[in-house]
């Protein structure tokens, strides 16, 4: 080797190790420590899917609100959303209750340089037709770029952008620069810490109309010099490799996740276990994807993603749409049938297998809730105030119309990070170890321990949470098989406190608290739901004409349960569902608000949908906690029985022990 | 009156006003005119843009909705020039004119359009044909 070769990997090496430490010291130094840390952890509530007037959607559907108004209205401030006059002013304003904890704009990484181009005058291609069409037409041209964009399997840019898409790329670093920004700006980093933010985008893969996005979330201001586009990198494994390429190994401290959601509408395509080239996964393919993807988005705007409706366990009847590909939203199919594979339950049972056959689970994810906003409202969940999304075919450009949304969605939901500060160090650590939950909205406080030797009495023990650290692991853990002794089962502390409703927000209290259990055997997956807490029988319930609760339900849950049916040899997940009593649901409170008559046969315009059956007029809100999961010892051998399928798909039994 | 002309003219006259539903989307009643302008427009992006995807369903869509709009548009023309045709043309003249220069004011100075594509939800037809 010569000299000037020695010379120049020194001078490299030297290089890399002067911006790792720059680069870290930077990202961890630069912030007061917080007055608040709680060594046992506090939930910390957010919304970590936001989109703003950088969308190409949301700009189309007449939002303006930057990413820097998201975060203030995430804070309480108050922010104008469309319609706008002339002269750019907001002719009506939201403002939000209870303000969060944490927030994460995630504006779509695809178009933002082409939003930018079609809205700037000065820039260039911002005559073109496709950008005379958008201001014109916005509807024909917001139909046009999404079909161009969104929903062809090898998507390409508009030829404005020149021929390799290089000047729309180019442009778009200004939003991306505006996002950044917007992030390190409202990111309270002195010891209050009031308030916390990451940067982020979403890759919105939607390859034949099936949605397999990702919310790409960075654990600090150092990030990717461009955020990864579905037009530049077509799928969600090409996704992986450039996060890890250009952020996890790129030896500048830069850190990671990607949170898929709204597998409801993938047509089964979000969890597949091929490859791009249609080979299976490979264990180093699983573990990426598992690296990187360690939360899921199980509710948010466009439906809930948890698990199929249907007998065997009625819950999963919420908030669910009767299409399985995003692009069927405007026609619905006539008699739909869910396909297999859209469901969340279905990802965590199929990641089971996946660790049988390669070691390594590749559907190991923490779950979270979020609304998908395109109106950079985060943390508008509020059933009794909601003002629609803006998004899908839903139009507020002309203003909020008196049924803010489709009848199908919903206001969305939160996610809550267990973390002892309310920090990035902190939360970005709470996504990664998953000791996070997502709520339908409310903000329900719930706790998910396992381990082998809790019993009945840890729960009313002031000590209660040092245990069960102490002596078992939090939701999005693997149990610890070393701490097993002579345990025949092992035993969950699950609690949860009902929604203080504090700043004037409805509250409703919780009725049970159930245990799914999803195991594989014999090459099967199974699943069972536990009632192990509450009121399985509560007949309390809400009038739907007044929205005035009925009955009583319960201010605090705790319970330990301890699996009837455990088998040391067979894989398994559990995770918590927190149920309330019923309450109306956000189109009831519209409908009462607005005095629609049904009978009278009087709807006022716009207003039939509060006469349609089919829309659900109320709904139980409720939590799931991440899951924590079992792997027999590794020199145990899978079981090969077969569980009596009318027994393994059986629905509610009541905890034998606990 | 020349029936055929009176059947152009009550074909031009629906043509140019006569709402018609897009049977995919909610709250979309426009003239086929309207229909086949924007069909030209998608079409247009598609040939100087470049469209992939679902962009070539959208034109054909907006183009076929607007040429089947235009066969009813027709239809409807004939239709009613049939029945006007049993009264004396004077009169059916007359009728003629009196309908369609109503249906021209309603258009001109209400909103009785739903235009789903277009940058108001309601509108007349000037903002239909703009």
């Amino acid at each position: 080797m010569s000299f000037r070769t020695r010379y120049s990997l020194a001078l490299a090496f030297a290089t890399q190790v002067l911006v790792l430490v720059v680069s870290m010291a930077a990202s961890s130094a630069e912030r007061e420590s917080c007055t608040e840390h709680t060594p046992l952890r506090r939930p910390f509530f957010g919304d970590t899917h936001v989109h703003t007037t950088f969308s190409f959607d949301a700009w189309g559907q007449g939002t303006l609100g930057t990413p820097s108004d998201a975060y203030g209205y995430a804070k309480g401030e108050p922010i104008g959303i469309q319609p706008y006059d002339a002269g750019g002013n907001a002719q009506a304003q939201i403002v939000l209750r209870r303000p969060l904890d944490f927030a994460i704009v995630t504006d779509h990484s695809e178009l933002l340089g082409e939003t930018e181009i079609c809205r700037n005058p000065k820039l260039e291609g911002h005559g073109s037709l496709i950008c005379r069409v958008v201001r014109r037409f916005p509807a024909l041209g917001y139909a046009l770029i999404n079909g161009n964009t969104y929903s062809s399997e090898n998507p390409t840019r508009y030829s404005f952008c020149g021929d390799d898409g290089g000047h729309c790329r180019e442009v778009a670093r200004g939003p991306w620069r505006i996002t950044q920004d917007a992030a390190e700006a409202h990111y309270d980093r002195t010891s209050a810490c009031s308030f916390t933010t990451f940067v982020g985008y979403e890759w919105t893969g939607m390859p034949g109309g099936n949605n397999i996005h990702r919310n790409v979330v960075f654990k600090s201001e150092i990030v990717q010099d461009s955020p990864t586009t579905y037009i530049e990198t077509p799928t969600a494994e090409g996704l992986w490799k450039a996060l890890a390429s250009e952020c996890l190994d790129a030896g500048n401290g830069c850190g990671v996740i990607a949170i898929p959601h709204n597998s409801n509408v993938s047509n089964g395509r979000m969890w597949l276990t091929k490859r791009d080239d249609g080979t299976p996964l490979r264990k180093v393919d699983a573990e990426l994807r598992a690296r990187l993807e360690r939360l899921v988005e199980v509710t948010q705007h466009k439906g809930d993603s948890e698990c199929r409706a249907g007998a065997e366990d009625e819950l999963c009847a919420f908030e669910t749409l009767a299409y399985a590909r995003m692009q069927d939203m405007a026609r619905p199919p006539a008699n739909f049938e869910p396909v297999p594979r859209i469901y969340v339950r279905e990802a965590l049972a199929d990641g089971l297998l996946e660790k049988e056959r390669l070691g390594v689970n590749p559907f190991q994810f923490g779950l979270i809730g979020s609304t998908d906003t395109h109106l950079a409202a985060p943390g508008m969940v509020d059933e009794d105030e909601f003002k629609g999304h803006a998004a899908g075919l839903s139009s507020s450009r002309f203003g909020v119309p008196a049924y803010p949304d489709q009848p199908t969605f919903n206001p969305g939901g939160l996610a809550v990070f267990w973390a002892e500060e309310n920090s990035r160090p902190s939360l970005f650590a709470a996504m990664k170890r998953r000791e996070a939950y997502g709520t339908s909205g409310p903000r329900i406080v719930a706790r998910f321990f396992g381990g082998w030797n809790f019993d009945a009495e840890i729960c009313s023990d002031p000590s209660i949470w040092t245990h069960a650290y102490a002596h078992g692991v939090p939701m999005g853990s693997e149990l610890d098989n070393a701490a097993r002794g002579g345990a025949s089962a092992p035993s969950f502390i699950v609690s949860a406190l009902r929604d203080p409703g504090d700043h004037g927000v409805p509250s409703t209290p919780l009725q049970r608290i159930q245990i799914i259990k999803g195991w594989v055997e014999g090459g099967q997956t199974h699943e069972r739901v536990y009632d192990v807490s509450g009121d399985a029988q509560s007949t309390a319930d809400v009038d739907p004409a007044t929205c005035a609760p009925r009955g009583k339900g319960y201010g605090e849950l705790c319970d330990v349960w301890r699996d009837p049916d455990f088998d040391p040899d067979v894989s398994a997940f559990y995770y918590a569902r927190v149920v309330e009593n019923p309450s109306c649901r956000w189109s009831s409170w519209v409908c009462q608000r607005a005095r629609v008559d049904c009978e009278s046969g009087d709807i006022p315009e716009g207003l039939d949908s509060c006469c349609d059956d089919s829309v659900p007029k109320t709904i139980q809100e409720r939590a799931w906690t991440s899951p924590i999961w079992y792997s027999p010892p590794a020199e145990s051998t899978p079981s090969q029985a077969v569980l009596n399928p009318s027994v393994a798909n059986g629905h509610v039994t009541p905890a034998q022990s606990r | 009156m020349n029936p055929r002309l009176l059947r152009r003219l009550w074909f031009f006259g629906t043509w140019l006003l006569f709402p018609w539903p897009l049977l995919i989307m909610k709250d979309a009643w426009v003239p086929a005119v309207r229909y086949l302008m924007l069909g030209i427009v998608a079409a247009a992006v598609g040939v100087t843009e470049g469209a992939a995807g679902a962009s070539g369903l959208i034109v054909l869509l907006l183009l076929g909705w607007g040429v089947l709009a235009t066969f009813l548009s027709w239809l409807l023309a004939h239709a009613i020039a049939s029945l006007l045709s049993r009264f004396p043309k004077r009169q059916a003249l007359a009728a003629t004119v009196v309908i369609l220069g109503a249906a021209l004011i309603w258009a001109l100075f209400f909103e009785p359009y739903y235009t789903p594509f277009g940058r108001a939800i309601r509108g007349g037809l000037l903002q239909v044909l703009s």
